[in-house]
């Protein structure tokens, strides 16, 4: 069975990208059996308009520009009905020509288009909707339902999804809640993040009441000091909050996390040694979701 | 080696996906309205008068004007989703505090 990650926080820069990224090439690796033999896939779902997933695996060139690349991929085209078949829109993360081996990991990139189109989004849904009122809805797909409807092919052939969120996600939030499975919220050990982390759960809390299907799954203190007093203070009260069950293990701020893309678009876990402060700890995070069994 | 994604998909019929195309939508009505010379609005709707702050119609109007519908036809679709989103997903109200804060007098 698919199992569904989504990344989500209503502050940005707590490193939703990042740990999205890495939490799926983790997981692809993981399904690698140690012998390079894929025995399932995973497949990113950008739905941030920056776009900063392509930029992390470096695959930039093949995402939509309206100057550019204007052919390029976008997941616009998937949610607005563009694309027919997922293979159009899925772009292979393997770079095995820059000795950067992906073979089962895949992502459906975005854009800035999809914020231009957000609009069109909202339209889509508004006419159907009014169809549907009238009798006329056949095939009309709820907004909430809307990620399960279009990414149904992979169910049962990828082996997970990973959803990347932008902060905001006012039309497709309760999309995103309603199709994962499972939620991690990243988070710095800052006051501000906190209470950002907090509303975000409460948010989260309230959708599950109205039928969402997500769970919040990890709490994922990202950028941490352990030299700083606060940091511990606030970890502390990070676990009180959650219980020890939700957190997971605090990725400690390093510049190799932030580096590792711009050089040549490699990942964390491609760029720092294996025995890195950050990786280890995201490795921590990567083996409790691999262990995960959900359905 | 790869691991057979493209394949697997390959695989899979495909099946139509929902149309976007808003043209007829928008011109069916207006299209009935002139063949029967009556409103098919009439009897349907209650008239009743509520107070919007000036950048909430701004955004009404623009965002009517750009999807080419009328601004009561979206009033009362985000009035619909609004109710929905309480009753569906239990999203409650946003409320905007606004504090004010006096002058001193002078001296």
């Amino acid at each position: 069975m698919t199992q569904v990650w989504a990344v989500t926080s209503k502050k940005g820069g707590v490193g939703k990208t990042t740990t999205a990224g890495i939490l799926a090439q983790g997981l692809a690796q993981k399904l690698l059996n140690g012998t390079g033999q894929p025995a399932g896939s995973v497949v990113i779902l950008d739905l941030d308009p920056q776009g900063n997933q392509a930029d992390y695996f470096g695959v930039r060139q093949h995402v939509w520009h309206p100057t550019r690349n204007p052919g390029g991929k976008c997941v616009s085209d998937l949610l607005l009905g563009r694309v027919r078949d997922l293979r159009e829109i899925l772009v292979k993360l393997d770079r095995l020509e820059d000795g950067l081996s992906r073979p089962n990991l895949y992502l459906i990139p975005a854009s800035r288009r999809l914020e231009d189109e957000l609009e069109d989004l909202f339209l889509q849904d508004f006419n159907n909707a009014r169809r549907a009122a009238r009798g006329d809805g056949n095939g009309y797909v709820p907004m909430n339902q809307l990620l399960a409807h279009l990414l149904e092919p992979l169910e049962g052939v990828a082996s997970y999804i990973i959803i990347d969120t932008p902060p905001q996600l006012p039309i497709l939030k309760s999309a995103v809640y309603h199709y994962a499975d499972s939620i991690v919220v990243p988070t710095k050990a800052e006051d501000m993040s906190v209470i950002g982390c907090i509303q975000h759960t409460d948010d989260l809390a309230t959708h599950i009441k109205g039928g969402a299907k997500a769970r919040l799954r990890y709490i994922l203190p990202t950028m941490i000091d352990g030299r700083v007093a606060s940091h511990k203070q606030i970890l502390s009260d990070l676990v009180n909050a959650y219980t020890m069950e939700r957190m997971a293990a605090p990725i400690p701020s390093a510049v190799a996390v932030s580096q590792s893309s711009g050089e040549g678009g490699r990942t964390l876990l491609e760029y720092a040694r294996p025995d890195h402060p950050a990786r280890r700890a995201y490795q921590h995070l990567i083996d409790r979701v691999y262990k995960e069994n959900i359905r | 080696m790869t691991d057979d994604l493209f394949a697997k998909l390959g695989q899979q019929s495909t099946r139509p996906r929902k149309s976007t195309d808003r043209t007829q939508e928008l011109q069916t009505g207006a299209a009935l309205t002139a063949t029967t010379r009556k409103s098919l609005r009439a009897g349907q709707y209650i008239r009743r008068q509520f107070t919007f702050r000036p950048g909430q119609l701004d955004d009404i109007a623009t965002l009517a004007r750009r999807l080419k519908v009328p601004q009561a036809d979206l009033v009362r679709w985000l009035v619909d989703r609004g109710l929905q989103a309480i009753q569906r997903d239990g999203e409650t109200p946003e409320s905007i505090e606004v504090s004010t804060t006096r002058l001193a007098p002078p001296g």
